[in-house]
């Protein structure tokens, strides 16, 4: 598909915005409410996935250092 | 096959999966976050409107990679469930489970963004079409891999019960691909194909390529986090823990 791009003459760096106003991207052509409830979403799953194993870590690591304790 | 064989023993091995899961983590989300913010910049601002759709396209960005990773992270998480079951692979058994949560959560994505794709495009936010059905069958699954995980007192016997739903669910799969071919619906068939050029422009599906690639290194990044988290848990008892506990290394 890269190779395919190239072929096509496509030039990433030569698109331009779609919008011609910040409060034009917001609209989106009436689409804004949806466009932005999903990216919304997404980022609130994906920042709650990412943090997750964090949080584990942090419950485990507060765990076995009790109970390293508990044995001394 | 020596060296598959050797790769083999030593991701089986949980220090050196614990190790060396720790470097693949912070590479794949090294990888996944700029991916992430190039591929929504672009597919928000950049990529040209649907001449249909109009913007409401744009949710193509996040929609179909989350679906992709969901059937690909089943895939894997079954295939994780029969390693574990034939040869009793404690990693095994940590990856199955590892996978359930965060397939779970890119399977809810895929549907919550479709059902807001689908108001504006199709005038209704759910139907009951064969792909939106298998879509929420796997979510199903992943709920349920979840739940036999913590229903069991005993490990291994929670390990074979996740493993045989997650190797069941396996006949979802085909049925979520070809939903759109077998049965009429409102749904549009795949963007990406490995044997043919995608039918939308250039400027449309690079963006989604960056995209897809984002999430499944993020995908990979959060699964290994996990699992190493949760390998040492179920080591705790181990000699290598206990060294790392007590040199406050984890």
């Amino acid at each position: 598909m890269i190779a395919s791009a190239a072929v096509d003459g496509f030039d990433p760096w030569s698109q331009n915005m779609q919008f011609d106003s910040f409060s034009t991207w917001l609209q989106m052509g009436g689409h804004g409410g949806y466009v932005f409830a999903a990216y919304g979403i997404a980022f609130a799953v994906l920042v709650y996935q990412g943090l997750a194993p964090l949080r584990k870590r942090r419950a485990l690591r507060r765990r076995l250092m009790a109970s390293l304790e508990g044995e001394r | 096959m020596g060296w598959l064989a050797t790769w083999y023993h030593r991701w089986a091995s949980p220090p050196w999966f614990y190790q060396m899961s720790g470097r693949w983590t912070r590479g794949l989300m090294g990888l996944a976050l700029p991916l992430l913010c190039v591929g929504t910049l672009w597919g928000l601002a950049f990529a040209p409107a649907d001449y249909q759709q109009g913007n409401s396209f744009r949710i193509i960005y996040i929609h179909v990679p989350a679906a992709m990773v969901a059937q690909s992270g089943y895939i894997l998480m079954a295939s994780a469930g029969l390693v574990g079951l034939v040869w009793r692979l404690k990693v095994a058994d940590v990856v199955l489970r590892n996978c359930a949560p965060i397939g779970a959560a890119m399977t809810f994505l895929a549907l919550a963004t479709g059902s807001i794709w689908g108001k504006p495009t199709w005038g209704a936010w759910w139907v009951w079409d064969a792909r939106i059905t298998s879509m929420l069958v796997l979510l199903m699954l992943y709920l349920g891999v979840m739940g036999l995980g913590s229903a069991f007192r005993n490990e291994q016997a929670a390990g074979r019960a996740s493993a045989i739903l997650a190797l069941v669910g396996v006949v979802n799969i085909p049925i979520i691909k070809y939903s759109v071919e077998w049965w009429y619906s409102l749904h549009q068939p795949a963007t990406f194909r490995l044997t043919e050029k995608p039918a939308m422009p250039v400027e449309m599906w690079a963006p989604l390529l960056v995209m897809v690639l984002g999430f499944y290194a993020f995908f990979g990044a959060v699964l290994l986090a996990r699992s190493r988290v949760d390998l040492l848990d179920r080591e705790r008892r181990s000699r290598w823990v206990r060294s790392l506990v007590a040199e406050h290394a984890i």
